[in-house]
C-alpha cells in the first residue's frame, strides 16, 4: 500500500545546528502514528518539513504521493493539518473561520460547511460559532482549528499537540473522530510529548531524538512511559560522546 | 479560484479590523481638519496660529493652492495609513503565528500575498477616493469654484494612490522582520526620510515626496517624476514576492 506520508532521509540544520538527523517515518492510509519526543526533540521541525514550510537540505518528503515542495499543489487540498497556531483570525467569527480554511482547501462550500458544523457539535462547539474567535476561549480557538483543519474530509491529518487547552469532553470527542478518520482509511500523524494521550489515539508511536526516530513503539500491552525512555537512553548511549 | 478565495478572506480581514477602521476614520478626519479647516482658517481668521499656518502653505490662490494643502494631508496620511495596515496584514501572520493556516494549502504563499496587497490597496484605494470627494466638497462649501473641483478631486486622489502604493516595500520589511512591528518601523522610516528630504530641497528625487510636490503649485514637478514612486511600488511588491515564494518557517 501506497504510504500517505513518506519522508525518507530528511536532513535540515537551522542557525548551524541540525535538527532533523535522517529521519525516516511513513504513515499509511487508515493508520493512526504518533510521533513522541522531549522538547527540542524536532518534532514541530519535521511537521514544517512535511508542510512545505521548510526546505530539506538532504533526503525527500511524499505526501500522499506528491513531493512535498513540487509546483503542482493541488494535493494540499487533501491535506489538513494544526501545527502551533490554530487557523484562529480573532476578527472572524468560528464559523467564518472554519468556512475559509475549508473554502482555501477547495472544499465545496455546501459540504465543508456541513461537515463543520458536524464536527462542531462533536467537539462542543455548536451554540460559539457565530462569536468572534476573540472572544473564544484558548480551548474554543483550538476547537475552531481542528474543525478548521478537518472540515475539508483531508486523506492527510497531522496535528501539533491537538489535545492542547481542550476541556475533557473535548479530548474524548477528538478521540473518537479521530478513530472516525482513520476507520475511513485517513491517514493522521500526532505529535506529542503527553504520553498517555499519545496512548489512547495511536497505533503506534515513533520515538524522535535529536532528530532522528530512534525506536517505534506498539502502543497495546506497552508501559509507554517506560519503554519511552529506555529508547531514549538507549539513542543517548549510542552516539558518539554518550553516556556509557 | 484559489486566488479568488484568497482574496476574498483577506477583504474580510481587513474589513473588520480595527486597526484598518482606526486608520480610515484618522485619516478622513486629519484630512478634514487640515485642509478644509486650516483653508477656512488661512481666509477667515488669518491672524490665529492655525490661520497663519495653514497660509504659509497655501502657494497659489484658488483650488491650485488649496489642492496643494490639501495633497500635503492626503499624502502624509495616505503613505503613514497604508503603511501601517499593510503592516498588520502581513506581519501579523508571523507575530500571531497564523501563517501556518496560509500555507500547506493549493494557493501558493505568492498569491497569498497578492491577495492581501490587493486588499489593502484596494482598500487605499477607496480611503483616497473619499479624502478625494471630502476635499472637493470642502472646497466647494468655502466657495471654490465648482467647475474646478472634478479636477481637484482627481489630483488628490492620485496623490493618494500614488503614495499608498508607495508603501509596498513594507510587505516586504514585515515579512523579513516577521512581524508587524518590522512595517511599522519601516513606514515610519519612510515618513521621516520624506520630510526630512523634502525640508532640504531633495524632495524632487524621494519616490514619497514626489507625489505631493507635483500637486503643489510653483514646486516645478511635473508628472514625469511620478515614476519614481510607481518604481518603488513595483520593486516592493516583487521584493515581497520573492520573499513570500521562498518563506521558510523557523529558519530566520
Amino acid at each position: 500500500m501506497t504510504a500517505a506520508l513518506a519522508i525518507r532521509g530528511a536532513r535540515r540544520s537551522l542557525r548551524g545546528t541540525p535538527v532533523l538527523r535522517d529521519l525516516t517515518l511513513s504513515v499509511a492510509p487508515g493508520e493512526c502514528r504518533a510521533l513522541i519526543g522531549m522538547n527540542g526533540a524536532g518534532k514541530t521541525t519535521a511537521l514544517r518539513a512535511v508542510l512545505g514550510m521548510l526546505r530539506l537540505e538532504a533526503g525527500s518528503v511524499r505526501v500522499l504521493g506528491h513531493e512535498a515542495r513540487s509546483a503542482d499543489r493541488r494535493f494540499w487540498a487533501q491535506v489538513g493539518h494544526l501545527v502551533e497556531t490554530p487557523f484562529c483570525y480573532p476578527e472572524l467569527t468560528a464559523r467564518e473561520n472554519i468556512r475559509s480554511a475549508a473554502a482555501l482547501h477547495g472544499a465545496p462550500a455546501r459540504e465543508a460547511a456541513a461537515r463543520g458544523e458536524h464536527l462542531a457539535a462533536v467537539l462542543g462547539l455548536e451554540d460559539r460559532l457565530e462569536v468572534p474567535a476573540r472572544r473564544l476561549s484558548l480551548g474554543g480557538r483550538q476547537k475552531v482549528g481542528l474543525i478548521a483543519a478537518l472540515a475539508h474530509r483531508p486523506r492527510l491529518v497531522l496535528l501539533d499537540e491537538p489535545t492542547n487547552a481542550l476541556d475533557p469532553f473535548a479530548v474524548l470527542a477528538l478521540r473518537g473522530l479521530l478513530a472516525e478518520l482513520t476507520a475511513d482509511g485517513v491517514a493522521v500523524l500526532v505529535t506529542s510529548h503527553h504520553l498517555d494521550e499519545v496512548a489512547r489515539c495511536a497505533s503506534r508511536a515513533d520515538v524522535l531524538h535529536g532528530g532522528r526516530v530512534v525506536g517505534s513503539l506498539p502502543m497495546e500491552g506497552t508501559d509507554l512511559e517506560r519503554a519511552f525512555f529506555e529508547v531514549v537512553l538507549a539513542a543517548e548511549r549510542a552516539a558518539p560522546g554518550g553516556p556509557s | 479560484m484559489r486566488a479568488g478565495v484568497a482574496h476574498r478572506l483577506e477583504v474580510a480581514k481587513l474589513a473588520r479590523s480595527g486597526v484598518t477602521r482606526t486608520a480610515t476614520l484618522a485619516c478622513l478626519v486629519l484630512v478634514a481638519l487640515t485642509t478644509v479647516g486650516g483653508a477656512a482658517a488661512a481666509g477667515g481668521a488669518p491672524g490665529t496660529p492655525m490661520g497663519q499656518q495653514a497660509a504659509s502653505l497655501i502657494a497659489a490662490p484658488g483650488w491650485a493652492g488649496y489642492v496643494g494643502l490639501a495633497a500635503l494631508s492626503v499624502g502624509i496620511t495616505a503613505l503613514l495609513a497604508t503603511g501601517i495596515v499593510l503592516a498588520w496584514t502581513v506581519g501579523r501572520e508571523f507575530t500571531d503565528g497564523t501563517i501556518v493556516g496560509l500555507l500547506a494549502i493549493p494557493a501558493r504563499p505568492e498569491q497569498v500575498l497578492g491577495a492581501k496587497i490587493g486588499a489593502v490597496l484596494g482598500w487605499a484605494a477607496l480611503l483616497s477616493g473619499a479624502d478625494a470627494l471630502l476635499v472637493a466638497a470642502g472646497g466647494v462649501a468655502l466657495g471654490l469654484p465648482l467647475a474646478g473641483a472634478p479636477a481637484a478631486a482627481a489630483t488628490v486622489a492620485a496623490v493618494g494612490i500614488a503614495l499608498a502604493a508607495s508603501a509596498l516595500p513594507v510587505a516586504w520589511a514585515a515579512t523579513a522582520g516577521r512581524g508587524y512591528l518590522a512595517g511599522i518601523g519601516a513606514t515610519l522610516g519612510l515618513v521621516v526620510v520624506s520630510n526630512v528630504g523634502a525640508g532640504f530641497g531633495l524632495g524632487a528625487v524621494i519616490p514619497w515626496a514626489v507625489p505631493v510636490l507635483w500637486a503643489t503649485p510653483g514646486s516645478g514637478i511635473g508628472p514625469a517624476p511620478l515614476a519614481l514612486p510607481v518604481a518603488v511600488a513595483v520593486v516592493g511588491a516583487l521584493a515581497a514576492r520573492r520573499a513570500w515564494a521562498r518563506l521558510e518557517l523557523g529558519a530566520a
